[in-house]
């Protein structure tokens, strides 16, 4: 086989090659230095782009500030809507209505239904979960030495569950993290399976309903527990089963089961 | 409302910071990448309940990339040569950098990041949007061809150009030699 196109290179190192192409490709690859080299290149200018290329997040309250002007542009406070049209009455008319539906906004966050929290909080925890992958904050403390990472949590979360190396199974751990649950600083336990990262959440129980079995959202797979008043969730894009897998080696029977 | 609401917060704000990474790699400034965004968030609301095939996240960074090329042609009379380096003075946050990384190490990552970026930014637009969905976003062909309107086969040989004309600028911008380029 002559050298391939760059272009079969370039989709070769992407996997983006059916088998039988590919299979030739490698077939060549040993055979020629030259493109084993040029494989090389490709795959290094992924790595220096991964590992070196900024990720441009926005600032935290830049982030904030984005996402309300936002849902301001799609939906204007109603006090503000009735403020722009003229007339006293309906100023006042809309003045207390604002008010009003401020007020009873606030009622129904205290007394929000459990379902309608249970799902805030699955939004949380999925979105903390992309967050962790998307930027670079997936681990403030790299360790897969539990005893490293326990202490650790001591010091910067609201709680310091028990942290276990489950790399025998095929989930090492890999660090931990601190994030933002239902108002906690949570104690974040980061594992890997495969390719696949596996955030485990933990903080104290709040009376937050916890999501029963596999809660999906937008691809990504979550499944919570109770222990000594403290409350899990492991969130990740493994498979459901995967998930269940690790779920029951950090909550044996005797600690407290997944939600079922 | 409110559940379209719900819905959108859950599945497209998400992708919030992959929106934004884009467009700051296109526009390459923090403002003009703001509005950008702040553009294609309105523009993604909208259209939520219409088709958004199988990856919202690769749906709503192709709603970026139109209102990006939307904000161009508005201020398109406007000289819009940004110097790469002038732009990179906001918050850069060296990726894998953990805490208690040892000083001379992260210096001359940085040095060898400022080269790469250096690179990626003399890029053409076409070359570099390609880099950033395939490398940082890890988009899949399919995915980019939806994301750029090109057809797959583009996507790929683009990507080839892009790679080769990448290495080159890295190359002389003295970066690579560590990195194993042959």
């Amino acid at each position: 086989m002559a050298c391939p196109d760059p272009l079969l290179l370039s989709a070769y190192v992407d996997g983006e090659l059916e088998a039988e192409s590919a299979l030739r490709i490698e077939d060549h690859f040993a055979r020629c230095p030259d493109c084993t080299a040029k494989q090389g290149d490709v795959e290094a200018l992924r790595a220096a782009l991964l590992a070196r290329a900024t990720y441009h997040r926005p600032a935290p309250e830049r982030r904030a500030e984005m996402i309300s002007r936002f849902w301001q542009a799609v939906e204007p406070p109603r006090a503000a809507r009735a403020r722009a049209r003229p007339g006293t009455r309906q100023y006042w008319f809309g003045a207390a209505s604002g008010a009003l539906l401020a007020g009873l906004a606030a009622f129904a966050i205290t007394l929000m239904r459990p379902d309608a929290r249970s799902e805030a909080l699955v939004g949380d925890l999925i979105g903390a979960h992309v967050r962790s992958l998307l930027s670079e904050h997936l681990i403030d403390v790299a360790s897969s030495d539990r005893h490293t990472v326990k202490p650790w949590f001591a010091g910067h979360a609201d709680v310091s569950p028990p942290v276990v190396d489950l790399a025998d199974h095929n989930y090492p751990l890999i660090g931990g993290r601190v994030d933002y649950v239902d108002g906690r600083r949570a104690a974040v336990s980061v594992y890997r399976r495969g390719a696949h990262v596996v955030n485990v959440f933990a903080w104290p129980d709040t009376g937050a309903r916890l999501p029963r079995g596999v809660a999906t959202r937008s691809g990504y797979n979550l499944v919570c527990w109770q222990h000594a008043s403290i409350d899990f969730c492991a969130a990740s894009d493994a498979a459901g089963e995967e998930l269940l897998g690790l779920t029951r080696l950090l909550a044996p029977s005797d600690r407290g089961s997944p939600v079922e | 409302m409110t559940d379209l609401r719900t819905r959108f917060e859950q599945e497209a704000l998400p992708h919030l910071d992959a929106a934004y990474n884009l467009a700051r790699w296109l526009t390459r400034s923090d403002s003009d990448a703001e509005d950008v965004v702040q553009d294609a968030l309105l523009l993604a609301f909208r259209n939520f309940d219409r088709q958004r095939g199988p990856s919202t996240k690769a749906w709503l960074l192709a709603i970026v990339r139109n209102a990006f090329l939307s904000s161009m042609r508005r201020t398109a009379p406007r000289a819009r040569l940004t110097d790469p380096i002038e732009a990179m003075g906001d918050a850069r946050v060296p990726s894998a950098l953990v805490s208690g990384a040892d000083p001379e190490r992260e210096a001359i990552a940085a040095d060898s990041a400022r080269s790469l970026e250096e690179a990626l930014g003399k890029l053409p637009q076409d070359f570099r949007e390609v880099l950033v969905l395939r490398e940082l976003e890890g988009l899949t062909y399919r995915e980019i061809a939806g994301v750029t309107a090109t057809p797959i086969g583009t996507v790929m040989s683009r990507l080839a150009r892009a790679r080769e004309s990448f290495k080159a600028h890295w190359l002389r911008a003295g970066g690579g030699s560590d990195d194993g380029l042959s």
